[in-house]
């Protein structure tokens, strides 16, 4: 059967026009290629416990912006008093623990020293998976007693 | 046409993972360039290939051991992802754990299953010494690698300037030995102890140096996620049955197995109970690990490391719970799990079916244990596609050290 020269330049049309879809599916078309490395974290953090009448306001966070929760880490824990002033000289103890599965963290964080007035560095944090873990922060010394909160998520 | 109309459909197919599932799973495939293992301060031999080739070697001479018969290999065999295949150990005699990989073992910060040894190269000497493993002492480990080793070993560690005195002691002497070894040890000058000490040190390191080198190779899984994200949906379909594809939702989603089979290793390299059945003797795991490490004398912080105090952080801030950690063993990768039977610290559990149904049901045991894992409630059906799936992991490794 011979085809006639019209039929065969419908056909090659398309042809042609299939493999242009097929080309921009191939290379325009593909979703963006996802991140292969570990997904960087966001870590959020919130103080889970009000502050006591005449306490202290008591601020953490990992020294690092960049700091991947799941390496070892350090912390600073400020500690203001209600005229916004840094206080000196308190003691304190940071723990944490994951209430999902009853676990704390593989390490002992521990006071490393006051980092200038009222900045206290933290150091051996590290969280061994993802999910919801909670700070505590126990502070005493300079002032009642005290123990605050966080929720931390990453 | 047909060409053409592949192309399409191969776009077009449908994704089995929402955006979500695809950042979990993405998140577990090998990447193009694997990340390197993890900084050994202590080692400062630990990136050197002269040191690696001499590992290799080492690593498979059964003359490191008291009856001439077992070597690191005996145990961490090749063809079974560098284990063995049994439940738990055999080497001079039987031991009381299972024959953890040690493939990539070098990008966690801890060693054995219960964490004991704080570097890869402070582990590797304790098997040598070992009286169920290699039955040797540190003396006799020495002598033979100053004997067989001995223009590699000074090429890489420096001239042995003592060796002829060394090699002239007599008889197995070592701290770890029986009695009579002990006894010839503590019979040694202090400073023959401490060069025994320090070649010792440097055999573990060469060790080291050539395990960090042992690598993953791309599974199916891997291949399937790198088509699936190129959006080649077709050709991924091709690579993982519908079982497999249905494990995988299931170990990212409902199991959440990702909080500790994390990462392209499928592990966090950190410490858990499972309320697992004890295999006979009490086995107490990473609450008897922080003992052991921070009295060991090749400890990031001993003598024969090479790290500054301050790279010792995971030492330094080390957790000394008991009571958190009582019968907490260290998570293992997945990779090439199909391949590693029997499962668990003591090799517990005979198939993957029972390891799932462990998770299943994850039992609740008595105080002082606890179990760090809620229950799962897999159906058999899900079972059987996460057993499906956990057999997509299986590559052979890259060993580049070692001649075939």
């Amino acid at each position: 059967m011979v085809f006639r020269p019209s039929l065969r330049w419908a056909l090659l049309v398309t042809s042609l026009a299939v493999a242009g879809l097929a080309t921009y599916l191939l290379f325009a078309g593909a979703p963006p290629r996802l991140p292969r490395a570990r997904i960087p974290s966001a870590i959020s953090i919130a103080r889970t416990t009000a502050r006591p009448e005449g306490g202290h306001l008591v601020a953490g966070r990992p020294r690092l912006a960049s700091t991947d929760p799941a390496s070892l880490h350090d912390w600073l824990v400020e500690v203001t008093d209600q005229a916004g002033a840094p206080v000196s000289g308190c003691r304190l103890t940071f723990a944490a623990s994951m209430p999902e599965h009853g676990h704390g963290v593989p390490t002992e964080p521990r006071v490393l020293g006051e980092e200038g007035k009222g900045r206290y560095l933290v150091g051996g944090v590290r969280f061994s998976m993802p999910g919801t873990w909670v700070v505590t922060v126990k502070l005493w010394g300079c002032g009642a007693p005290q123990r605050v909160d966080f929720d931390v998520r990453f | 046409m047909l060409i053409c109309s592949t192309l399409v459909v191969n776009r077009l197919w449908p994704c089995p993972f929402s955006t979500d599932e695809l950042h979990l799973i993405s998140a577990l495939a090998l990447p193009a360039t694997p990340a390197p293992p993890r900084a050994d301060p202590s080692n400062r031999y630990a990136e050197d290939l002269a040191a690696a080739a001499l590992g290799s070697r080492l690593f498979r001479d059964p003359r490191l051991s008291a009856n001439g018969q077992i070597a690191c290999s005996t145990c961490h065999v090749p063809r079974y992802a560098f284990t063995d295949g049994r439940a738990v150990a055999k080497g001079m005699e039987v031991g009381r754990r299972n024959t953890p990989s040690v493939v990539a073992a070098s990008h966690g910060a801890w060693f054995f299953w219960d964490g004991r040894r704080d570097s890869q190269w402070a582990q590797a000497l304790v098997p040598l010494e070992g009286a169920a493993e290699h039955g040797s002492t540190r003396t006799e480990v020495v002598q033979i690698v100053l004997t067989h080793y001995r223009s590699e070993f000074e090429a890489v560690f420096g001239p042995v300037p003592n060796a002829a005195a060394l090699l002239g002691i007599r008889g197995p002497a070592g701290p770890l030995g029986g009695p009579p070894a002990r006894l010839a040890w503590s019979a040694l000058s202090a400073p023959d102890r401490a060069a025994i000490d320090a070649l010792f040190a440097d055999v573990g390191k060469a060790l080291a140096a050539y395990q960090r080198r042992l690598t993953f190779t791309p599974a199916r899984f891997d291949r399937y996620v790198d088509q699936l994200t190129r959006g080649n949906r077709l050709l991924a379909a091709r690579l993982l049955s519908d079982d497999e594809v249905a494990g995988l939702r299931l170990f990212v989603g409902k199991g959440r197995c990702t909080l500790c089979h994390s990462g392209p290793l499928l592990t966090n390299h950190d410490f858990f109970a499972l309320g697992l059945p004890p295999a006979g003797v009490e086995d107490g795991g990473r609450a008897d690990g922080f003992q052991s490490v921070r009295e060991d004398s090749f400890n990031c912080l001993g003598p024969h490391s090479d790290a500054r105090p301050a790279d010792c952080g995971e030492l330094t801030f080390m957790s000394s719970d008991r009571l958190a950690f009582w019968r907490a063993f260290k998570t293992p990768s997945l990779r090439n799990v199909a391949i590693t039977a029997p499962y668990m610290h003591a090799g517990q559990l005979q198939t993957l079916e029972q390891v799932v149904r462990h998770y299943s049901v994850a039992p609740r045991p008595a105080f002082p244990e606890h179990s760090d894992v809620p229950p799962r409630a897999f159906s058999a059906g899900e079972g059987k596609a996460l057993v499906a799936f956990l057999g997509t992991l299986t590559a052979p490794i890259d060993d580049p050290m070692t001649p075939r």
